[in-house]
């Protein structure tokens, strides 16, 4: 097994951008005819560019695997349990490979690499460098393989833009900088990831920009995420002043020395770096910007606003997960905030007529979960939700921008239906990704993922009955939402067929006007959905196969130097007996959610096919109608956010333009003027009499010499 | 200096202050630009005698050589002088100082 340097994970894709940016100009300017093996050239660099990242990233992180699985069952303090996967994968994996692993204080297997010291200067040295940990290995094989099926699919889906090199010119800049992101070994090198992918965000979001309302969301974006940025410098500069590092891992180890949980400093940091994630992640109060940024092609809104980029927030608190352990106060209110995020996101995604913001709200939603497992201490169920959900929304999202262009722009899902019939395969992988969304009991990944999270908000030390209940509240109206928005594109009469009905503003038909898309949009989803029903099955609760391949892997990048963890709540763990009730306890938890997600899609499918008569009747009662206002306009977030800082700042504004300290200084102004307007009378213009003061003048100043310095010589002074 | 030695010093001042004081008059009041620049070298003479003279108290002959410069000095002004007057002369028509007042302020 060949030993890759990791920088090439990270430079694939770099190369990529910049030989799509080298191309770009020349395959919009050349007609269409003859920009089209320009164009095809231009897709191929990028699938390759990430192609071969993947590639890299896989022989990257084959010795981590091999130590994990190859090895004997983890050597690092023994809450892992062997694996079954483990086991059967020994043989695979070639014990050499571990050579080059080091391992962490706490046992983790890593691989560290420095490129060149970047800053060495003022008593703080920074490494340009990477770190390979499992938690970097999970997000790096993500992104790359992910990366690489929307990359094929947006080939395809974007073959007739102009533009082409710019576009893939942005993807595979935003890959490259994500990698980065994942792979800084420093929190300065992961802000340079960080800062790279909000760039390409805004450049994506903002890719038609010859419409207006897609710059503004564009702008949007970018704004509403540099307050989270902000945040992130402000940590970065308290943890440099206080260690004089920024490299993460010595940052972790030197907190459990220095530090008593509760202490200040790190609740500011940590708060910070919350605050960092929430605008990141678009989170409560920060989630104003993801629904506007559907704004941009699909392929960008599987990627960077579903799959990849709005998890860097989950992955910076896994990422710094010690130092949140020593802030108790800010990990409960993560998870509070996650579980508002998670039921007010999934509220609004009930109300969206948009194809793309229900699954924009729905994202929110889902990393409200992710969001929820961090506060409460379940950081392998959070990356665990991260991993299925980057397969299941991707195809989400993919699926609708197939049936986007199949229907010829028309995005409002109520004017949709009667898909099923003319394209059967686009119907069922969509379905996969909605049934995974849902979580459907037993077969899907959503519902191994959400399960852990549920169970984890039960169980944590800092989780408790309500937060679960809120949570199975929320993935019930997950599954109706799923329906309603699956039922509702796909199934059902067409919109041609609905016209009778007075409720729905009927455009045009468009099952005359369809699209069939390409099989190649259609094969590259299917990766995908395998993913969303099969990724579920590497981490299954104790009573349903056992399987801890994930938190085996995983498991040891989320154990603190010292030991640090939060302390649990029963402190019977030792004794089979308290874990045979525990397993039996998550075996009845997990019924009721499954019987709460049961309903949500039997409810779902109650109004949205087999009665949707029913709905008119619904429409007739204000109070839902109401609802559905409120949840249509997400809360009316941005009517509030526009309210406090919009309004304040125009206030503001207004405030200042006539204020005091202007008037000051206007007066000042007007008497510079006023003095201006007296000296300049002196200027006569008459030679004579600035001779006339010139002489004067000179007489004043020799009456004064004369007195201060002759005048004392007097008596002796020379007389005639 | 059997001659000059004769005259105090104070008398010599004064003769060159009164020349000064009335060069500079004239060149104040005077409303004809010739007569200004005549009052300007009667300044300068008086500056020219007060140099005499203190060459003449401390036995030097600086006081005589600054008199050499001060009177080439004036021939070089007077030949610039003249040359502005006849120039003023041929734009403005005259010679009036209290015409020349265009860059007031």
């Amino acid at each position: 097994m060949p030993s890759v340097p990791l920088w090439t994970i990270v430079a694939a894709p770099l190369l990529g951008g910049l030989i799509c940016a080298a191309l770009a100009s020349r395959a919009k300017s050349s007609r269409v005819d003859d920009g089209r093996a320009l164009r095809a050239a231009i897709s191929a660099v990028a699938c390759c560019a990430v192609g071969g990242s993947l590639v890299a990233g896989v022989l990257a992180s084959w010795p981590l695997f091999a130590v994990t699985f190859g090895a004997a069952p983890a050597q690092g303090p023994a809450a892992l349990a062997a694996a079954v996967a483990g086991n059967q994968a020994a043989g695979l994996l070639s014990p050499q490979a571990a050579a080059s692993v080091d391992r962490w204080v706490t046992g983790m297997p890593y691989v560290r690499e420095t490129l060149y010291t970047w800053i060495d200067t003022g008593g703080i040295a920074l490494d340009f460098s990477l770190w390979l940990d499992p938690l970097s290995v999970l997000m790096v094989l993500v992104i790359t393989s992910v990366g690489l099926l929307i990359h094929l699919y947006a080939a395809a889906y974007m073959a007739d833009e102009r533009d082409l090199g710019r576009f893939f010119c942005y993807l595979n800049l935003f890959c490259a900088a994500m990698l980065l992101l994942v792979l800084g070994d420093g929190l300065m090198t992961l802000f340079v990831g960080w800062e790279g992918v909000g760039a390409c965000s805004y450049l994506l979001i903002g890719f038609w920009y010859d419409k207006p309302a897609n710059g503004a969301a564009a702008r949007k974006a970018f704004i509403v995420t540099r307050i989270g940025d902000a945040a992130f410098l402000l940590a970065m500069l308290v943890l440099a002043w206080n260690f004089g590092t920024l490299r993460i891992a010595e940052i972790l180890e030197r907190v459990t020395v220095v530090w008593q949980p509760g202490h200040p400093i790190a609740l500011a940091v940590a708060g910070l770096l919350l605050l960092a994630a929430l605008g990141k992640s678009a989170q409560v109060p920060l989630q104003i910007w993801l629904p506007d940024a559907m704004a941009g092609p699909t392929p960008v809104s599987a990627l960077l606003h579903a799959a990849t980029m709005v998890t860097a927030g989950v992955y910076l608190i896994a990422r710094c997960h010690t130092l949140f352990l020593f802030a108790p106060a800010v990990l409960a209110m993560t998870a509070t905030l996650g579980t508002i995020t998670a039921i007010s996101a999934a509220c609004s995604a009930l109300g969206q007529r948009d194809i793309k913001r229900v699954l924009a709200y729905s994202t929110i939603s889902q990393i409200g979960f992710m969001f929820t497992a961090l506060g409460v201490g379940a950081f392998v169920a959070a990356m665990f939700h991260f991993f299925t959900h980057a397969f299941f929304k991707a195809l989400l999202f993919l699926s609708a921008g197939s049936v986007t262009h199949s229907l010829d722009g028309e995005t409002d899902i109520t004017r949709m239906g009667g898909l099923a019939r003319r394209l059967p395969m686009l119907t069922m992988l969509a379905g996969i990704g909605a049934a995974a969304l849902a979580g459907v009991p037993l077969v899907t990944s959503g519902f191994y993922s959400k399960d852990q999270i549920l169970w984890g908000a039960y169980q944590a030390p800092i989780g408790n009955a309500s937060m679960w209940a809120v949570l199975v509240l929320t993935a019930a109206i997950t599954a109706l939402y799923s329906m309603r928005w699956y039922l509702l594109v796909f199934w059902g009469e067409g919109a041609s067929e609905r016209a009778a009905d007075p409720d729905v503003d009927v455009g045009s038909g468009h099952s005359s006007a369809l699209h069939r898309p390409s099989r190649w949009l259609l094969w590259t989803c299917v990766p995908l959905a395998v993913g969303a029903l099969f990724a579920g099955f590497v981490q299954t609760p104790e009573r349903l196969g056992g399987v801890h391949a994930f938190e085996q892997f995983i498991g040891p990048a989320f154990l603190s130097p010292g030991g640090l963890t939060l302390r649990a709540r029963s402190d019977g763990e030792g004794s089979a007996l308290a874990a045979e009730a525990e397993h039996a306890l998550e075996l009845r938890l997990m019924s009721v959610s499954s019987a709460a997600v049961v309903a949500g899609l039997l409810l779902g499918f109650w109004l949205y096919f087999l009665n949707p008569g029913i709905r008119r009747l619904l429409r007739a009662s204000p109070i839902l109608t109401r609802l559905r206002q409120v949840w249509a306009a997400g809360w009316f977030a941005d009517e509030v956010a526009d309210a406090m800082v919009g309004q304040t700042y125009t206030t503001m504004a207004l405030l200042l333009r006539s204020d005091p300290a202007d008037r000051a200084v206007l007066g000042g102004a007007r008497g510079v003027g006023w003095a201006h307007r007296l000296v300049a009378r002196t200027q006569t213009g008459r030679l004579q009499t600035y001779v006339a003061a010139l002489l004067l003048g000179v007489l004043a100043l020799l009456t004064v010499w004369l007195w201060s310095e002759l005048l004392p010589l007097w008596p002796t002074g020379a007389g005639g | 200096m059997s001659a000059s030695a004769a005259v105090p010093l104070e008398h010599v001042l004064l003769l060159g202050a009164a020349l000064l004081a009335v060069g500079a008059f004239g060149a104040l009041r005077r409303r004809n630009l010739l007569f200004v620049l005549v009052s300007i070298e009667v300044m300068l003479n008086g500056a020219a005698v007060a140099f005499v003279g203190a060459g003449a108290r401390w036995q030097q002959p600086d006081g005589q050589i600054f008199v050499l410069f001060i009177m080439t000095m004036a021939a070089a002004e007077v030949a610039v002088g003249l040359a502005l007057l006849l120039r003023i002369r041929a734009v403005t028509g005259s010679v009036d100082t209290s015409g020349l007042d265009r860059l007031r302020g």
